[in-house]
């Protein structure tokens, strides 16, 4: 089961989730579009149908799909990291949602051996993956990082819990 | 989301929360309004500079102006931090759908290459 969590000392979204595989497989199915086509998106939601991949640091990506509307729409971006199996960087550019330009993804895949890993076959310890997504750069300002560490670290903190009790300490109007 | 006849855009409040200034006048306001001289004297830039802070502010909408008398009162407004919030809300469901269909993909793969010898087909 996927968990969750906002970092509160930065504008990233985290996820994680357990795969029972090797590093190098779950590596192959996030870069390999034809693999990509075959697990991005739901039924009757939205679904991606074609793309290509150029997976080095500097090179291009592209995913291409038709959303629940059936309309076209597009993802793409740039490789900033590329270190099979374990890390892969790169940018996030949809078609349907602009502000999220030039927003980062960062993948970690981290071996995790696990016994009995295999149902079928020999029981024998398996290797599979903790997958951590980070998606960053909402607020469009990674490069620049004017105080951008210490100062997100304040403001995100005190954002939830105020967002939380509603309202300042002032009056409303 | 709207309120009333704004619409708050995530990325006019991302925008707006990226300056340590705007940030540090924020954090101020939350602690209650401020004319508009107060906040100025408070930060070690211009008077100009801060009314130019505060327009960028004021876009976003997270702070709102009333007039008492001859002065301007600035207080923070925090509706557009929750549609940011749930903005976010919003990527974490997106990711974790990815990730369960990635999860159910690659185990139900790799279980049928591991046993049946089938390799995937590479582009």
């Amino acid at each position: 089961m996927a968990t969750a969590t906002v970092v509160p000392d930065q504008d990233t979204v985290v996820v994680e989730i357990f795969i029972a595989a090797p590093p190098e497989r779950v590596f192959e199915a996030i870069t390999d579009p034809k693999q990509t086509a075959q697990w991005w998106g739901q039924t009757g939601n939205y679904r991606v149908t074609d793309g290509y991949a150029e997976v080095r640091p500097g090179g291009k990506w592209l995913s291409a799909g038709v959303g629940a509307d059936g309309k076209p729409f597009q993802v793409q971006g740039e490789y900033l990291e590329v270190d099979p199996p374990r890390l892969l960087v790169h940018t996030w550019n949809p078609s349907y949602d602009p502000s999220l330009k030039e927003t980062v993804v960062r993948w970690e895949l981290e071996p995790r051996g696990v016994h009995g890993l295999h149902q079928t076959g020999p029981r024998k310890a398996g290797t599979g993956t903790n997958v951590t997504i980070r998606h960053s750069g909402f607020a469009g300002n990674t490069k620049a990082a004017t105080g951008h560490g210490e100062g997100w670290t304040r403001v995100l903190g005190w954002m939830q819990a105020f967002v939380e009790k509603g309202e300042t300490i002032d009056t409303r109007s | 989301m709207r309120h009333r006849l704004v619409t708050y855009s995530p990325e006019a409040v991302f925008g707006a929360l990226a300056d340590p200034t705007r940030r540090a006048v924020l954090d101020l306001l939350r602690r209650g309004s401020q004319p508009a001289g107060q906040i100025a004297e408070a930060f070690p830039v211009s008077r100009p500079a801060i009314s130019k802070h505060l327009r960028v502010l004021r876009k976003a909408h997270l702070v709102s102006e009333r007039r008492n008398g001859r002065h301007r009162f600035y207080h923070l407004n925090p509706e557009p931090l929750k549609t940011v919030d749930s903005w976010l809300e919003q990527y974490r469901g997106f990711w974790q759908t990815n990730l369960q269909s990635l999860k159910k993909f690659v185990e139900d793969e790799y279980s049928k290459e591991i046993s049946g010898g089938r390799k995937p087909e590479k582009n």
